[in-house]
């Protein structure tokens, strides 16, 4: 059994994730959903049965995905996430010391998984610890782009 | 969190497998024994999302049964709870103790000392639901709730998670209807 306590390596709050996860990409649920959505239909054609990890994987992503749209095709949603992920990624905020803040990729997913059109940046900052390193402002201009972004995918 | 990573696992072809198909044999045996494990450091493998093809590595023959070990790198889709992370999550089951939810195939138990201060001493039991002391939460089987990891276990084959709803903005998101409730 691993250990309970691993909190001296992994902490999301300070972005500390350990070793081995240096080098990964994080996912939000609505980019997790489209990459299944895609090979439920490939397995589907070929007539291959779905894993229970996967439907309860696809089922929850289904369900707390605030990115998505039934209505729109999925090239246009694909574009939309990865527009959003890119704006997020590229987000870059000087400090007065001169030193350049960019959000991390777990940042970026966790933001877009959480946030709704009404999140103030104090919630945000409270589901989201490592966010405080920004300036208000700068949390502000990150929400706004996840804001834009829910409301062209959702109308 | 969800995450890609490369990986590695070894795969033990037999001899009748060796011949035109042996790629795609190999990567139907490698998503047979890799898919849905729950691995302890990377969490569960939801999907091989792919194999490529020139880090496919084959050792020797082996003397007494003829197969071969192959040493393949795919990129796997994993789910994994990190401390201090916040998911939404579905819940299951309540108790007296607390609840579990799921996030996918990945089960959350939240204690009732993880709870805030009017909801822990609301367990009712012939609801099978966690009652706050002004009514106005009810957490109970099918509900949507954002919760916080503190801590995970991995044994049999499954991982379990310890989490909190006890920090602001946690807690009941919806009661699973399609109406949208009340946050913390």
């Amino acid at each position: 059994m691993e250990a309970l306590n691993t909190s001296n390596v992994e902490d999301a709050a300070e972005l500390k994730f350990g070793e081995e996860f240096k080098d990964i990409d994080i996912l939000s649920n609505a980019q997790v959903a489209v990459i299944l959505q895609f090979s439920a239909r490939s397995a589907v054609n070929r007539d291959e049965e779905l894993h229970d990890v996967y439907r309860k994987t696809q089922k929850y992503v289904d369900r707390y995905n605030t990115l998505t749209n039934q209505e729109k095709n999925n090239q246009e949603l694909v574009k939309e996430l990865d527009n959003l992920q890119d704006a997020l990624t590229t987000f870059r905020k000087e400090t007065d010391a001169g030193e350049e803040l960019e959000l991390h990729g777990y940042e970026v997913a966790a933001l877009m998984n959480l946030v709704a059109t009404d999140t103030a940046v104090e919630e945000a900052t409270s589901l989201i610890p490592s966010l405080s390193r920004f300036p208000e402002a700068a949390i502000d201009e990150i929400l706004d782009l996840i804001r834009t972004t829910m409301i062209r995918i959702v109308s | 969190m969800f995450y890609v990573k490369h990986l590695e696992h070894e795969i033990v072809l037999e001899p009748i497998h060796f011949g035109p198909k042996l790629k795609s044999t190999l990567v139907r045996l490698l998503k047979e024994e890799v898919e849905g494990l729950a691995l302890a450091t990377y969490g569960y493998v939801v999907q091989v999302i792919d194999v490529p093809e020139t880090d496919i590595k084959f050792g020797v023959i082996e003397y007494d049964t003829g197969d071969v070990v192959c040493t393949v790198k795919y990129v796997a889709l994993l789910l994994r709870p990190f401390i201090n992370e916040v998911l939404d999550a579905t819940v299951s089951q309540c108790n007296q103790l607390g609840f579990f939810a799921f996030v996918g195939p990945l089960r959350i138990f939240v204690s009732k000392h993880s709870m805030p201060e009017d909801l822990l001493n609301g367990f009712d039991g012939e609801k099978d639901a966690w009652i706050s002391d002004d009514k106005e939460i009810v957490i109970t089987a099918g509900c949507g709730v954002r919760l916080k990891i503190k801590g995970r276990t991995v044994e049999q084959g499954n991982i379990t998670a310890i989490g909190t709803i006890k920090d602001n903005y946690l807690g009941l998101i919806d009661d699973g209807s399609g109406d949208v409730g009340d946050d913390f």
